[in-house]
């Protein structure tokens, strides 16, 4: 118990961005921590102890959405008032808390914001990404800019109501 | 201030890095539960799969006991399990004598016996039924150490028209028996089989198929027998062969556009007469003279009969029931030989295999002959070649006479 009390906080770190809700981010949690018990014997000594944790858990977390959406049926979401990158205030996004832009992103669509978080967070490459999830590199950019987006607008609505998201 | 896309990620990323998260005792308990329930998961695995494990160690010795302990029950249920229905009680041959009088057998006998009474045992139906009577086995076979049987040797009770059987042939255990009529025009095969039922005492002369029971032979056995015309069963060895375009005889040239008449060849034609001529089958693409009636020499392999052409050019097998199995021409091809004078077989009782000898001009050839395909196997060759060498095979042994000498020679096997 006292190594999950160690790594609870790395793990969950990354459940938290994936997952919606508590229940879903403590299963994730919970079966990357099994399989780490089970596998402990392949991690090499002169390795990083918590990279190779956040992979078991990212793979544990792209596994489950593999098992619960299909990647290749994308809804793409056309959003009504789109505000250019250019126009966004970075004043805003320095403003915000980190508990509300966690908030604003679980609000992604999930193949969205599966795509962003592996890119913008976990620093994986457009590549690597389009081979994880068998998608083109086309549909990872999509998702990219789309995320950002809808970031952008929730973000710039909290500060000024009257822009409207359609998500 | 505004932003690149790459400066937006970069902000986030630090601010959900300073989020910071602790495991409450309620996480603690859900993943004890669950860990638990790996384990037991495990655990119920490893049973099952250690119960298989015994499960099929348990079966596999439980086989190895039952064949060990009694063949000739498993040969019983196989036999029967592919016989009609009603022969199932001709299973108790097969039990140990103080079985044989168990209540539930003796039940099914008078309804079996009331049964082969009311049809006529010679029909053709009845004898497709007869074939599935299981044969006697071989040798003497114990049953559970408590009982032996011995099949009947069948050479000295199988009599065609009231004589025994001429140049008969029989298997090793006496068991089946090929042989002549005494006219020759007949070729017999018997075969001893295990049945309880009422059967006749002599063989019918009247019929080609059918079970007889004459006296010498024990109760719980019968003789299935077989008569063939000798040479319907050898022409249609024959025929057969040309139709599975194997060639026996010279193929005819194709008719020539008829020539001129000249008065030359006229004389010439009046000399040959049509009786002189072949006679051809026609056919669109072949033209086959007919076949030349050839005879055969039998052996008894295994449970097959083995029908070798006196020309040694063929080889024929048989089952006891009239079935062909296969049908080959004798190829000999190596090594090469210039003139290929007369070929004899003869056949190697005790180990089965027939072997074959070809005169040429300075030697004796001798061969294995594969009866299946026909193809020869080149064995040695003899320094000389002379008359009457009255060659035989005995357990892989070559015997033969030169100069009124005996001389025998271990052939490789």
């Amino acid at each position: 118990m006292e190594l999950y009390k160690q790594t609870f906080p790395l793990m969950m770190s990354i459940a938290v961005r994936f997952e919606k809700n508590r229940e879903d981010q403590l299963t994730a949690v919970h079966n990357a921590f099994m399989k780490m018990l089970k596998s402990i014997e392949q991690f090499r000594v002169n390795a990083s102890f918590e990279g190779w944790l956040l992979r078991i858990v990212r793979n544990e977390l792209i596994d489950a959405y593999r098992r619960q959406h299909k990647l290749s049926n994308i809804e793409f979401t056309e959003l009504k008032n789109e505000i250019p990158i250019a126009d966004f205030q970075i004043e805003i996004l320095e403003n915000t808390a980190p508990s509300q832009l966690l908030d604003i992103i679980n609000t992604l669509p999930p193949a969205s914001k599966l795509v962003f978080n592996l890119y913008a967070i976990d620093d994986y490459s457009i590549n690597q990404i389009s081979e994880e999830l068998a998608i083109t590199r086309d549909t990872v950019k999509w998702h990219l800019k789309t995320s950002r987006k809808i970031l952008r607008e929730t973000l710039a609505n909290l500060k000024n109501p009257e822009h409207e998201i359609n998500s | 201030m505004k932003s690149t896309p790459k400066q937006f990620d970069q902000l986030i990323k630090e601010k959900l890095n300073s989020l910071e998260f602790t495991s409450q005792a309620s996480d603690q308990e859900l993943l004890k539960q669950k860990l638990h329930a790996a384990k037991s998961k495990a655990n119920k695995q490893t049973g099952i799969k250690l119960l298989l494990v015994i499960g099929i160690c348990a079966s596999f010795a439980l086989m190895q006991r039952y064949f060990k302990k009694g063949n000739l029950q498993y040969f019983k249920v196989q036999e029967i399990s592919s016989a009609l229905p009603y022969l199932a009680s001709e299973a108790a041959a097969f039990q140990p004598k103080r079985e044989v009088g168990s209540e539930s057998q003796a039940t099914n006998m008078p309804e079996l016996i009331a049964h082969f009474q009311q049809e006529p045992n010679s029909t053709p139906a009845l004898f497709e039924k007869l074939q599935h009577l299981p044969k006697f086995p071989h040798g003497k076979i114990s049953l559970n150490g408590l009982d032996e049987i011995q099949a009947p040797a069948i050479d000295q009770l199988v009599k065609y028209e009231g004589k025994f059987l001429q140049e008969a042939q029989t298997s090793k255990q006496k068991t089946l028996i090929c042989g002549q009529s005494e006219d020759g025009s007949k070729l017999i095969v018997a075969q001893s089989k295990v049945a309880k039922f009422k059967a006749d005492s002599t063989l019918s002369n009247n019929d080609d198929f059918g079970v007889y029971r004459p006296s010498g032979l024990q109760e719980d056995a019968v003789i299935q027998y077989a008569v063939f015309d000798k040479k319907t069963l050898f022409k249609r060895f024959q025929f057969e062969q040309i139709h599975h375009g194997i060639r026996t005889t010279k193929i005819a040239k194709p008719q020539k556009a008829e020539k001129v008449k000249t008065e030359k060849n006229k004389e010439a034609d009046a000399l040959h007469t049509s009786n002189t001529t072949p006679n051809l089958h026609v056919h669109p693409t072949r033209q086959y003279l007919e076949t030349e009636y050839e005879e055969y020499t039998y052996y008894i392999q295994n449970d097959s009969i083995l029908f070798i052409s006196d020309r040694v050019n063929y080889v024929v097998i048989m089952t006891p029931d009239g079935d062909i199995l296969s049908k080959a021409q004798i190829v000999i091809s190596e090594p090469y030989m210039y003139y290929l004078g007369e070929k004899t077989a003869f056949f190697d009782q005790a180990t089965g295999k027939v072997y074959l000898s070809v005169s040429t001009l300075y030697h004796f050839n001798i061969y294995e002959l594969d009866p299946n395909n026909g193809q020869t196997n080149f064995l040695i060759s003899l320094d000389d070649v002379w008359p009457d060498p009255n060659f035989s095979v005995v357990n892989g042994v070559l015997h033969y006479r030169k100069d009124n000498k005996a001389f025998q020679q271990q052939l490789r096997p």
